[in-house]
């Protein structure tokens, strides 16, 4: 059988340089083998990978537009891309609108929707939308009042009342935070909450008593970030001190030298204790 | 040959090249890691900067003992110019060709976190080669003098442990003991600041008699600028003491810049006004010009026997041991007592050393193929045995707590018991680092023999109180903005897992932003308009 007449009449013009390109793709071929593994935009973003993250997230929704757990995400991502822009913190809050209006959304995923959009009228924009964020914090603690983030929102109403224009007299804002705190259960905000309370307290109010006592509760609570339980413990001991209750503010500096054996400070801290110790010894 | 086919053939030898560079190239890469490790070896490589006699030595021994207890595995040490560093671990990192141990000298948090495996759950087990020792069952966080607290200073946004540190920095003053011999009629250096200043006259005397020109410490910029903070800041102990803003004994920059600025703290003070009156008296027994030195110089200068003493850290006790030509001695810097007429009143005495200046933290990339070896490598590098070894023969005093030093190193070991440090003015680091140039560039105003403590304040209110607030501004700004990326890790991980809730270590998170918020709003009254 005579073979397809493609295979006659003159011999065609080859680019070599296309026959090379055509050799490397067919080199790659083996790469295929071996397929990345599956994009975690979590772990991306995490990492501080903001492109990365907001790109998979990209992917990810193209297969599945309406996930709100992946909006929420990718938002999430463009909140953290360097550098900010107006446009990714619009696009990050649109993303997050659309999960707060979603009916069959998860309530968490609401939840914290409607917290970031606090958040970024708070932080974000140009020129913070006090009042939004005011609102939707209100409507965090309203309609999720189990979420975590229905506490932090709380502490959050605690800064824009403490640090509103013109500003509050300081005996209304101590009152306001006052009343934040019993609307709040989780015991992380309400440390928050008590710690803002106390600071205003000690500084505008100059009230050492009151400080205080808002600093022992949230100390009782107890801080997460290394050196901060050490750090309250001093101030308590000091207004202790001030307040002519040497026995508090011993357990204090006791309690520092305990959980902070070879902080620099150690050495004055035993001290202090040891002056006070003698100080109440010294009593009738 | 036909003329017609000769451009036919240069394509066919270009291409041949071509292809012959891209196959021997793609052979190389794949088989690049196959070759370097021997036949079923984990190959381990560590890199680091630490080129100071006795280090690379250290890590030497340390590999060999490790690979004794664990033959299938080999390690390389990759030594990099602290000059090059930087530059070398950004491009490895981002390149994820990163040795599996990488220090992280000169990196920024982003680059860890994005490049380094989180060590948060590590550090709250026991390290396992601390079995049968005093540090048995103590999680390895509390197994550092400075519970680690130094390496979260790399990463303050996440506030993960991403390393762990080999070894504690201290400064001491060092000492030609047979010239001081020759000088004072004792080879013991002095023990108060009395006998200190007491010291020029005699050596000035010893020049005049000698036909010599020695100096009474050799100093640099560097050595100098340390020397001045250890001095200032021994005047702003009690001041610390008594006037923390936070009530917790201590005055971190943002606060000193933040206190200035406000007025709180005056120039003109009197604790100010000591500190720099105490610099002033110590730089007149340093060289003249010191301030436009550089380290090396001022190393030379007493190596060549041309100095009775130096200031310096501990890094330098092997190449001080090593290199000069006569034994020498070590002292802590005699400070004012607190019966001191002129400087005891606002000092509180020897400060503590127990934390802080912890060099060489280390960690695990993401991309080490073997992290989990890794890992142990550095349990083993900072266990009690590891620990022992490294520093007998790097001449470093070792972060890990209860580490044995030498009789040598005794006095080059951090002083845990003392009073509570004050601050110096200097604020390395700070903002912009506006206001530290500042300082910098007008401090000859107030060293040596002509320097006048009035010209260096008075300059000081028009250089650098502006250039300060120009850097509280840029700290404010920052600090803002790690508040709001820190909205993005906790939109992330609440949104992490399907079920809504939250990734672990979201708490600790929102704690770090309200820290920060607090921070920004509380000294936004204070930036520059």
């Amino acid at each position: 059988m005579p073979l397809p007449s493609v295979f006659h009449g003159p011999r065609p013009q080859r680019n070599p340089l296309g026959a090379l390109a055509s050799g490397l793709l067919l080199a790659l071929v083996p790469l295929t083998a071996f397929p990345a593994p599956d994009p975690d935009p979590w772990a991306d973003g995490l990492g501080f990978n903001n492109p990365a993250a907001i790109q998979h997230f990209r992917k990810l929704r193209e297969a599945a537009p309406a996930d709100t757990r992946l909006m929420l995400g990718q938002a999430s991502a463009l909140l953290g891309r360097q550098p900010e822009t107006a446009a990714n913190i619009e696009r990050a809050a649109a993303l997050l609108r659309t999960v707060n209006s979603d009916r069959d959304a998860l309530a968490s995923h609401r939840a914290t929707a409607r917290y970031l959009l606090g958040r970024i009228a708070q932080d974000h924009l140009a020129s913070p939308d006090l009042n939004a964020a005011h609102e939707h914090y209100r409507s965090v603690m309203r309609d999720f009042p189990e979420h975590p983030l229905a506490g932090e929102a709380a502490v959050n109403l605690g800064y824009l009342l403490r640090w509103r224009t013109p500003a509050l007299p300081p005996v209304e804002i101590d009152e306001g935070l006052t009343k934040l705190l019993a609307e709040v259960t989780t015991p992380a905000a309400r440390r928050e909450l008590l710690f803002l309370l106390g600071e205003v307290r000690r500084g505008e109010l100059k009230d050492k008593a009151g400080a205080r006592e808002a600093l022992l509760s949230a100390r009782k609570i107890g801080f997460e970030t290394p050196g901060r339980n050490g750090d309250i413990d001093l101030l308590i001991a000091s207004l202790s001190t001030d307040l002519g209750d040497p026995a508090t503010a011993i357990t204090h500096y006791r309690a520092f030298l305990h959980d902070y054996p070879r902080d620099n400070r150690a050495t004055t801290v035993r001290i202090l204790a040891s002056e006070l110790e003698a100080t109440l010894a010294s009593r009738p | 040959m036909n003329p017609a086919r000769l451009p036919q053939l240069r394509n066919l030898l270009a291409i041949l090249v071509l292809s012959t560079g891209f196959i021997w190239s793609a052979w190389h890469v794949f088989n690049q890691r196959r070759a370097d490790a021997p036949q079923g070896k984990i190959v381990l490589r560590i890199g680091h900067w630490l080129m100071n006699p006795g280090m690379r030595e250290a890590f030497d021994e340390a590999i060999k003992d490790y690979e004794a207890l664990h033959p299938e595995v080999r390690i390389e040490q990759i030594l990099v110019p602290t000059r090059s560093y930087a530059t070398w671990t950004r491009t490895q990192l981002i390149g994820e060709t990163a040795p599996d141990i990488t220090g992280m000298l000169f990196l920024k948090e982003e680059l860890i976190t994005r490049h380094f495996i989180s060590l948060a759950d590590e550090v709250t087990k026991p390290n396992p080669y601390n079995t049968g020792t005093s540090l048995e069952g103590i999680p390895w966080r509390d197994t550092f003098v400075d519970g680690l607290d130094g390496s979260l200073g790399y990463t303050p946004t996440s506030g993960e442990h991403f390393g762990v540190n080999l070894q504690v920095n201290c400064l001491r003053l060092f000492y030609n003991r047979p010239l001081m011999l020759a000088i004072t009629g004792r080879d013991t250096p002095p023990a108060t600041y009395a006998e200190l200043r007491a010291l020029g006259p005699l050596v000035d005397a010893y020049n005049r008699r000698k036909g010599r020109a020695i100096v009474p410490i050799a100093s640099s910029g560097t050595y100098g600028g340390f020397l001045s903070d250890v001095l200032f800041s021994s005047q702003t102990q009690r001041h610390t003491l008594e006037h923390s803003p936070a009530g917790n004994l201590r005055f971190q920059q943002a606060e000193i810049a933040q206190t200035l600025l406000a007025g709180g703290l005056d120039l003109d003070g009197p604790e100010i006004r000591k500190g720099f009156s105490l610099v002033h008296d110590v730089s007149k027994l340093m060289q003249a010009g010191f301030d436009q030195l550089a380290a090396g110089d001022a190393l030379f200068t007493y190596l060549q026997g041309n100095a009775l003493m130096i200031y310096t850290g501990n890094w330098d006790n092997a190449v001080l041991k090593q290199e000069a030509g006569f034994p020498n001695g070590v002292t802590h810097l005699p400070m004012p007592g607190r019966d001191d007429p002129d400087y005891g009143p606002n000092s509180l005495g020897l400060t503590s050393e127990a934390t802080g200046g912890t060099e060489a933290l280390m960690g695990v990339v993401r991309n080490s193929r073997h992290p989990e070896v890794a890992i142990d490598f550095l349990h083993y590098l900072t266990s009690l045995r590891g620990a022992e070894r490294f520093t007998k023969t790097s001449q470093r005093v070792s972060s890990t707590v209860d580490t044995p030093q030498p009789p040598e190193l005794k006095q080059l070991t951090p002083l845990l018991e003392g009073a509570l440090p004050g601050f110096s003015l200097s604020l390395p680091g700070f903002g912009g680092r506006n206001s530290t140039q500042a300082y910098m560039r007008n401090r000859h105003l107030l060293l040596g023999p002509n320097g006048d403590v009035d010209a260096f304040i008075a300059r000081l209110k028009e250089d650098y109180l502006p250039a300060l607030r120009e850097d509280f501004t840029h700290y404010v700004s920052r600090t803002r903005k790690e508040t709001r990326s820190l909205d993005s890790l906790i939109g992330l991980h609440f949104s992490q897992h399907e079920d809504g809730s939250p990734g672990t270590g979201w708490s600790r998170l929102v704690e770090s932003q309200h820290r920060r918020q607090i921070e920004s709003l509380t000294y936004q009254d204070l930036t520059a308009r």
